[in-house]
């Protein structure tokens, strides 16, 4: 039976055309063949292009009980990162899987957690340095450090469009945030800083939620 | 016995032992190393006897005519090979090198165990030619409408035989086209010319065949007219394309090997080209060269045909003029199908995606360290790669000359085709360079922001 299904899956991705002309190598044979490899590969592209719920949905079919294993290598380690990514990106607004969200500290517990688990895979270069600071910017406790670091890898041209959107909130909130006596040189130099990443995010990526953030999308 | 007697009569007994084990361990090193010395000197004497017996019809201005062999090598300075192998022959480093550099990821012949499947570039490529991959036949055909190169790479077998150490050398460090029916050639790997000697020196001390000697004192003119009688034209090119190229066609079974010969008096060992032409497969049973049959006259005819002759220089690709930037807009999805998942990706992906490690680029191979540089997705495109000191940087960072490190090194590719190695390595790793369009369409999507 699970047979028939591998053969299925198989046929339908040839089909549909997911895999690429390159694919006749020892690299692409897994994104070929393994329905698991397929499944997670294409979550991280729904994660990439935005899509981060369906990305959670998505590696829990594969590993339902992903959130209480600890860190492996392979492919789950790279299902572990879409996980934490994708539900950072939402900050942590997922009911499922083992995470509930009803209530604000709910989801900024799941906010932690995946931070912790992005920081376990930064370690182990699964995840990025630039997915980890990500991550810290959506918890008002580690946006000190969010800051520091989205700065220097934006200095360094490491960012996507997800960092930048972040690196662009976060100047604005500091701006917001200057002392009066400091406020109109500081904020401008802020502001200045916010509106370069978020030109640099909405050329990569032409999202106004994810460059300017909910609220300024919603004004504009 | 007193206590103290019998330890001081121990300790006497100890340094005995220990003075006899460290003669015996001298005497047979010193040995070892005129075992050695003997066989390379055997060697040299064999290359000069070569050398003593070259053509008459030799162009005696020829740069090759007089450097036969490694008598004609300096006596090899110390190993400079970072001092991780000390005190061994050029030969026994060699060996080390070919297993470090990993020849046999893509070359039978070297004398070493073959890479695993996982790793052999081609046999996995012959093997789902011949549909012996496990996977199912609607993939498999597939792939193999795709596999274009890596389908046959020379065996490495009787090289250090038959071709000059010389070449084989300035081949390693500069590789370039020899083979018009391959499109790809041997990579541009991370060599010293120290290290190139020493591989050489492997492939020469390796190499069983034992030919006998015969100069190519033929018959220029008549061995033209055996050349095309012979219909040698048929796979290679000399003084013309071979026929196949004339027709713009594919080449035939067999002739994807065979060697550009305007190349053969730089390449080959003279004394060797006429054995070679009489009985190419009892010398590298492997060959596809076929035996035609030729009385010695023809051979001798041929040979000199082919070593005296000097046909016109080969003109080398030119590197193409860099074309505009697009005005419409490139996303990464177009980048990715048409370039990075297309060439790319087989060298940089990622290795928990990958039956194999990720390959050469990403998790090391052929030499390289890794690069950690997965090319399969966008988050991992901007992740970065890891440089030579060991830090991330970015792939957009612009090399001096303004361009982005990610075009850059497909610029230089086209440069190396042309002859010119600079110190950046040419991607895509001894594959052709990527046409200019693909490269314009990189560059366009940089200078736009990299649209996802």
């Amino acid at each position: 039976m699970s047979k028939h299904w591998i053969l299925g899956a198989v046929a339908a991705c040839a089909l549909a055309g997911t895999t690429t002309a390159a694919d006749a190598c020892i690299n692409g044979v897994e994104h070929a063949l393994s329905p698991k490899t397929i499944a997670v590969a294409k979550a991280e592209r729904r994660l990439d292009k935005g899509d981060a719920k369906t990305a959670i949905d998505a590696v829990l079919r594969v590993y339902p009980k992903l959130k209480g294993t600890s860190v492996k290598r392979g492919r789950q380690s790279q299902a572990q990162r879409v996980l934490a990514l994708a539900l950072v990106r939402i900050d942590g607004n997922y009911d499922g899987g083992g995470f509930r969200a009803d209530e604000p500290e709910q989801r900024l517990q799941n906010v932690r957690w995946a931070t912790h688990l992005l920081r376990v895979l930064a370690k182990a270069r699964v995840a990025s340095e630039a997915d980890l600071a990500e991550a810290l910017a959506h918890d008002p406790e580690t946006q000190g450090e969010a800051l520091e670091k989205l700065s220097e890898l934006e200095r360094e041209d490491r960012l996507g469009s997800h960092q930048l959107g972040a690196l662009a909130q976060l100047r604005r909130k500091l701006a917001a945030d200057e002392p009066s006596w400091l406020r109109a040189p500081k904020r401008a130099l802020e502001t200045t800083s916010a509106v370069l990443a978020e030109g640099r995010c909405l050329r990569m990526s032409n999202d106004e939620q994810r460059c300017l953030g909910p609220k300024a999308s919603d004004a504009s | 016995m007193s206590g103290p007697q019998s330890v001081r009569r121990f300790l006497k007994l100890r340094m005995a032992f220990l003075r006899i084990v460290a003669c015996v361990t001298l005497l047979l090193a010193s040995a070892c190393d005129r075992t050695n010395d003997a066989s390379l000197a055997s060697e040299a004497r064999a290359s000069e006897t070569v050398s003593a017996v070259a053509s008459p019809e030799s162009e005696p201005s020829a740069p090759h005519a007089h450097a036969t062999g490694r008598s004609e090598h300096a006596p090899p300075p110390p190993a400079s090979t970072g001092g991780d192998l000390p005190a061994l022959q050029p030969a026994q480093r060699g060996r080390q090198l070919v297993e470090r550099f990993e020849c046999g990821r893509c070359h039978d012949g070297t004398g070493l165990p073959a890479a695993p499947e996982s790793k052999h570039c081609v046999h996995c490529h012959q093997d789902i030619l011949a549909s012996h991959f496990e996977a199912p036949p609607a993939v498999l055909r597939r792939w193999q409408r795709n596999i274009i190169h890596l389908r046959q790479v020379p065996n490495l077998d009787q090289v250090g035989a038959l071709l000059r150490p010389e070449w084989l050398t300035a081949f390693l460090l500069e590789p370039h086209d020899v083979r018009p029916g391959l499109a790809a050639t041997m990579p541009r790997l991370a060599l010293d010319p120290q290290q190139a000697e020493d591989i050489v020196a492997y492939l020469v001390q390796h190499a069983s065949a034992r030919i006998e000697p015969q100069a190519p004192n033929g018959n220029r003119e008549r061995g033209r007219k055996s050349f095309a009688s012979k219909g040698c034209n048929a796979c290679h090119a000399f003084e013309r394309p071979a026929t196949w190229q004339q027709r713009g066609q594919a080449p035939p079974q067999g002739a994807a090997l065979a060697p550009d010969l305007s190349l053969l008096s730089a390449r080959f060992q003279p004394e060797y080209v006429v054995p070679w032409l009489l009985g190419p497969k009892a010398i590298a049973p492997d060959t596809s060269m076929p035996q035609h049959g030729l009385t010695m006259r023809e051979a001798k005819d041929i040979a000199a045909y082919l070593l005296t002759t000097s046909p016109a220089p080969r003109q080398a690709p030119v590197v193409p003029k860099r074309l505009p930037l697009l005005q419409r807009r490139v996303t990464h999805q177009e980048v990715s199908e048409r370039v990075l998942r297309k060439v790319c990706w087989h060298c940089h992906s990622q290795p928990d995606f990958a039956r194999g490690d990720g390959g050469p680029g990403m998790s090391g191979g052929f030499g390289f360290e890794g690069r950690d540089l997965d090319l399969s997705s966008l988050s991992s495109l901007t992740r970065g790669y890891r440089d030579q000191q060991g830090k991330t940087a970015s792939l957009f960072r612009l090399t001096p000359d303004g361009t982005p490190m990610l075009a850059a090194v497909l610029w230089a590719r086209h440069r190396e085709q042309a002859g010119e190695f600079g110190p950046l390595r040419g991607m895509p790793l001894g594959l052709p360079a990527l046409p200019p369009e693909d490269i314009q369409l990189v560059e366009s999507w940089i200078a736009q922001g990299r649209p996802e």
